[in-house]
């Protein structure tokens, strides 16, 4: 029971952390008006690497939508680009994680994250605005977008689970991945 | 339950970074290519299309018009009008254009030369 609380706790310290990082991100000038960092996606990954799939997809979930509602774009086109990515992201990190758990560090994973995120994405930007030819051509662009904020995000990823593994022993006795 | 991730950088994160950067390299310069390749243009005159020839080919074509000649040249996948006996050389000064939707005209001698295809939406911005 003790256990549960305090992952009740965590997930809310990582859903709170997630929302801040995602609305203070859109004040960062941005080279192209769509693109994002995603920073956000360091408290996923974290998330997902100490307490599994399930409650990386509340902070994910948390994340796109209280953030939407603190920076204004609740219901937006933007807002359901933000949701479907960050879904379909995690499910593909989880997944590599769990079928090929020593392939990759958080970096790798974080780079599959974004690039699954954008792809995704476009998709579904092709599905409401644009025709299908017009976002064969965006392609490669996105491709090397996201394996650029992927890089950015997996490092700081990386740094922050290694500096700060006492810390999450102390908040979650358990957690799902040992130093090695 | 403890399972053991790997928290250190390993050969996959390099490798499937390095894949990722050659796969799009390679879209970039396969979509060029394929833009290249595939794109034409239209000679018009007196209000008919008389012509419609590839861009890709370097050429020098010479048309009799009613009130004399104009030569129309092509090279690196553009093309423009080289010489022309009208007055005021309007449609040489325009120089060249590659673009699709740009046109060169030349109105004394009743020609026209268009790059074929749509032209691209330009949006001046994007707010989020």
């Amino acid at each position: 029971m003790q256990l549960r609380s305090r992952k009740i706790a965590a997930i809310s310290i990582f859903s709170a952390s997630a929302v801040i990082i995602y609305a203070a991100e859109t004040f960062i000038p941005k080279p192209l008006p769509w693109m994002r960092f995603g920073f956000g996606n360091i408290i996923v990954i974290i998330c997902l690497y100490l307490l599994g799939f399930r409650s990386a997809l509340v902070v994910t979930i948390l994340k796109s939508t209280l953030g939407a509602l603190i920076v204004g774009n609740l219901f937006s086109p933007s807002f359901i680009f933000s949701v479907s990515g960050g879904i379909a992201s995690l499910a593909v990190m989880a997944f590599i994680l769990k079928s090929v758990p020593r392939v990759f560090s958080p970096l790798g994973i974080s780079v599959w994250g974004a690039l699954t995120h954008n792809l995704v994405q476009l998709y579904i930007a092709s599905l409401l605005f644009i025709g299908r030819i017009e976002v064969l051509h965006l392609f490669p662009i996105f491709i090397i977008l996201s394996t650029i904020t992927g890089t950015i995000t997996g490092i700081i990823t990386l740094l922050i689970l290694r500096r700060t593994s006492k810390t999450y022993n102390f908040l979650i006795p358990n957690h799902q991945y040992t130093q090695s | 339950m403890k399972k053991t991730h790997s928290i250190r950088l390993c050969p996959g994160d390099i490798l499937l970074i390095l894949i990722l950067f050659s796969l799009s390299i390679a879209g970039f310069i396969l979509q060029k290519e394929i833009a290249r390749e595939g794109r034409f243009y239209i000679i018009e005159m007196n209000g008919e299309s008389i012509y419609r020839l590839p861009l890709s080919s370097d050429t020098l074509i010479t048309l009799e018009t009613k009130t004399g000649n104009i030569s129309i040249q092509t090279k690196d996948g553009r093309v423009r009008v080289s010489e022309s006996s009208c007055p005021q050389k309007i449609c040489i000064k325009t120089g060249w254009v590659k673009r699709p939707g740009e046109v060169i005209i030349c109105i004394p001698n009743r020609t026209v030369v268009r790059i074929e295809g749509k032209k691209r939406n330009t949006v001046d911005a994007i707010t989020e």
